[in-house]
């Protein structure tokens, strides 16, 4: 036996799954969410019941799809400011599909469609247009919602055909249907970012636009193609939304963006792009549902709620960066 | 005259300098001085150590051995800072201005004076008149520099050595982004600041441009200086053979394996790019290895990239084996079978955060799919794992990070990655740059094999003239954006580059 395999042999079993955890974000992440359930069912006895670990998952459900989309692009090294915008746009359009349509299969398209092509503008502006993602977006958070507040006259759209509620209400052998959809999408979106050519070319771009472009990628449809998946989660968690609540709200979503972003950075994902994983990004979103979760059933004022989240989110990237350097 | 007695103490000395780089010597026992109002040009082929000695007269590194006199005191260079105190500026060919600030702001930066905590602009923008006018320089100080044309941003940079009053100004290549006339007025004022006594380290190869404004002439080659000349009398075919050093024999090439090159591979016809390239025209046969030689900013790799799509020719015509190809993008480039291994591995040659074998493999990924949806991460994995095995890349699996890999071996990973995509052609811009020497040999190994061995095609540029005569099977030179000769292989000697390449024979 060589004396590397030795010396890798003589630690402890225990040592090694440690320091496997403590090099890992998601899984460091995952123990941190362990020990977090512990003290909070410790301190509230709401805290651990079925019920509640339900109600979490539904909670989690629409942060994490847009969270999803918000990897694709933070892995680019881009970032997606829009996206809260693009669920109350996707969600009205819905909404005002369904009188017309009389069909809850035949309106839900509308609301993927319109985040899809909010995305494709946003493509086409930071891919074509050469506009920085960070404005791009930004314009797009505006315009969105300006557009989502015009087609309704601001006013909220109550009229639901049949079976709208069948992904934000219904469960499927005691799941919640939103919960099954989330682990769809994880699922589908990890394959496409681990296996096929697309997604190795969103970490390359984030990585180093330059080499990528010399390798012959076409830098111009992939940015587009990663804002669209971008809009189209976008439009998943708006359609989710509306199946919720029961309405088209045009003040919906407001925020969200920013606890998707939360989610993809806790979860390890690094704001400078190339490094990062879809996985982490769903501990990541779990976390900071079970968080504002655990701080509402512990009664925790939701002034000092806000500062918690953002004092946790900073330090998760702070363990990360720590953990980058001891790497090398 | 102003220059001062040779006999006198010269304003610097600097003696038995060296210095130290991962266990390679940079510069070895090097001797210079400077007098007062004297110009004194500095000569040497790229890599020759003349930045390096001139980065440590500026502070910017430390020596490992030597002494610098300013004045006869021995005096310590520490930092930037204290150097600059000492009176030493350093005019950079890229200046280090803040484009956005005026240009008493950009004279002044750091040192702005200051009344009640708040910048007096008054006296700042006074002061920078006062600066200004000592160049000769026609702007508002108010001006933002970025309004400047190259010539007038330099004559700032003069301006605030000047008024940091240095005794020692570096200037490196200043005419090289300038106009005749823009030459001919900062010549005036360089004879304006010799008449004052200050002294100027003038690096240059355009000596016949030199012949009235220096004084003396030092060649430096390989880390050492070959000699100190007067400028009067001096041939710049005398320089040559000084910059050029002993001759090498052609360790390898065709004579060695005896193939004979194929069909044509890649021809380039009156090729233009406004300011960059002047009607270029060659061709590359398949088993053809074609150097091409050239100073830095002489075109050569604004040639690779205009090939390589990643700059448009303004026109000019390429063929690819005979048929003529409109090549906009890289993505067509790349799909045409050429490769393109850039001069700046950091920046835009390698993916640094991901996996040695997803660089390999990144121009390839379409071919790993099954059913044209997945990829074959097992094949893809194989694959790459061969091509590690082939160039000998030391790295722990194809996921370790490209960044932990020495320069040696990612350069390895860039020419793995153009072999896995099948590439027939490979432009390589200076291919064995910061590398180590053992990695520089495989390097050689590689290209020789996959032009003679393959029968494949390479465009080799490289500035280390021993390297590009002992790999290439003839070689262009490039200056000034045009191709001034082809070099065969019977004649092709360092000094005969060197000479073509500095424009001091056609």
């Amino acid at each position: 036996m060589s004396s590397g395999a030795d010396a890798a042999g003589s630690r402890s079993p225990a040592a090694r799954l440690g320091q496997l955890f403590l090099l890992n974000q998601p899984l460091f992440l995952l123990l941190i969410l362990g020990v977090m359930c512990g003290i909070i069912s410790f301190l509230s006895p709401h805290f651990l019941s079925l019920h509640n670990f339900r109600e979490i998952t539904v909670q989690a459900g629409v942060i994490a799809m847009l969270a999803v989309g918000q990897t694709f692009v933070i892995l680019s090294a881009g970032i997606d400011l829009g996206m809260g915008s693009v669920v109350a746009l996707a969600s009205v359009t819905t909404a005002m599909a369904m009188p017309f349509t009389g069909s809850t299969a035949a309106s839900f398209p509308v609301g993927i469609l319109a985040g899809g092509l909010c995305g494709v503008a946003n493509g086409f502006m930071i891919g074509v247009l050469s506009i920085p993602p960070f404005v791009a977006t930004f314009g797009m958070l505006c315009i969105a919602r300006g557009l989502a507040l015009i087609v309704t006259g601001g006013m909220p759209q109550y009229m639901m055909s049949p079976g709208y509620d069948i992904i934000g209400q219904a469960r499927t052998l005691g799941v919640p249907n939103s919960t099954i959809l989330v682990l769809l999408l994880y699922l589908v979106c990890h394959f496409i970012l681990t296996r096929t050519p697309r997604g190795r070319y969103t970490y390359a771009i984030g990585s180093n636009q330059d080499a990528t472009f010399l390798s012959g990628i076409n830098i111009t449809r992939q940015l587009i193609w990663i804002y669209m998946i971008s809009g189209i989660t976008a439009g998943i968690a708006g359609i989710t939304e509306l199946s919720r609540i029961g309405s088209g709200q045009p003040g919906a979503g407001n925020g969200y963006e920013l606890d998707a972003i939360a989610s993809v950075v806790v979860g390890g994902t690094s704001m400078s792009g190339g490094m990062g994983s879809l996985w982490g990004t769903l501990v990541g979103a779990l976390f900071i549902t079970t968080l504002r979760n655990g701080l509402n059933v512990m009664t925790i004022n939701a002034h000092w709620q806000q500062v918690a989240i953002g004092l946790i989110v900073v330090l998760a990237v702070y363990a990360d960066r720590i953990r980058n350097n001891m790497k090398k | 005259m102003s220059t001062e007695a040779p006999n006198a103490v010269p304003l610097l000395e600097m003696r038995g300098i060296g210095k130290r780089f991962a266990g390679v010597d940079a510069l070895r026992d090097v001797d210079f001085d400077l007098r007062r109002g004297e110009v004194h040009v500095l000569m040497g082929a790229n890599g020759a150590g003349k930045s390096t000695l001139m980065k440590i007269l500026s502070g910017a590194y430390p020596m490992d051995a030597g002494e610098v006199r300013l004045d006869g005191v021995p005096v310590e260079l520490k930092n930037s800072r204290t150097a600059r105190e000492l009176g030493i500026a350093i005019i950079y060919q890229h200046f280090s201005q803040v484009p956005h600030l005026s240009v008493a702001e950009n004279i002044f930066l750091g040192r702005e004076p200051v009344r009640f905590g708040i910048i007096d602009y008054r006296r700042l923008h006074a002061d920078a008149r006062e600066a200004i006018a000592q160049v000769g320089l026609e702007a508002e100080a108010g001006e933002p520099v970025l309004n400047l044309s190259v010539s007038r941003r330099q004559m700032v940079e003069i301006a605030k050595a000047l008024s940091l009053k240095s005794k020692i100004l570096i200037m490196d290549e200043p005419t090289s982004a300038l106009t005749q006339r823009e030459t001919a007025t900062l010549f005036e004022i360089i004879n304006s600041l010799k008449a004052r006594g200050i002294g100027i380290i003038y690096i240059s190869h355009r000596l016949e441009e030199l012949r009235d404004l220096g004084t003396r002439v030092t060649v430096m080659r390989d880390g050492r200086v070959v000699g100190t000349r007067p400028i009067a009398g001096t041939e710049m075919s005398d320089l040559v053979r000084m910059m050029a050093g002993k001759e090498i024999v052609r360790s390898s090439g065709r004579a060695a394996t005896g193939a004979r090159p194929g069909r044509e591979a890649l021809r380039v016809e009156g090729l233009e790019r406004r300011g960059k390239l002047r009607g270029i025209s060659f061709a590359i046969r398949e088993g053809e290895i074609v150097g091409l030689f050239g100073l830095m900013g002489s075109g050569r790799t604004e040639l690779a990239r205009a090939i390589f799509g990643v700059d448009r020719p303004d026109s000019g015509r390429i063929f690819l084996f005979g048929e003529e190809v409109s090549i906009a993008n890289p993505g067509t480039a790349v799909a045409r079978g050429l490769g393109f291994l850039t001069e700046d591995r950091l920046n835009s040659g390698l993916a640094m955060t991901m996996g040695v074998g997803g660089n390999i493999s990144l121009p390839s990924l379409p071919g790993f799919r099954r059913y044209g949806l997945a990829l074959d991460l097992a094949r893809e994995n194989r694959e790459a794992g061969r091509l590690i095995r082939d160039f000998r890349i030391k790295t722990s699996g194809t996921g370790q990070m490209v960044k932990f890999l020495s320069g040696g071996n990612q350069q390895k990973v860039v020419f793995a990655k153009w072999i896995m995509a099948e590439s027939r052609i490979l432009l390589l811009d200076d291919p064995t740059q910061g590398i180590d020497v053992e990695a520089k040999e495989e390097v050689h190994r590689f290209i020789l094999d996959f032009a003679h061995g393959r029968g494949r095609s390479v465009l080799f540029i490289s500035s280390e003239l021993p390297e590009i005569i002992g790999v290439s099977d003839r070689i262009l030179v490039i200056r000034d954006g045009a191709l001034v000769r082809e070099v065969g292989p019977g004649e092709a000697s360092q000094e005969l580059l060197l000479s073509l390449a500095l424009g001091a024979q056609a």
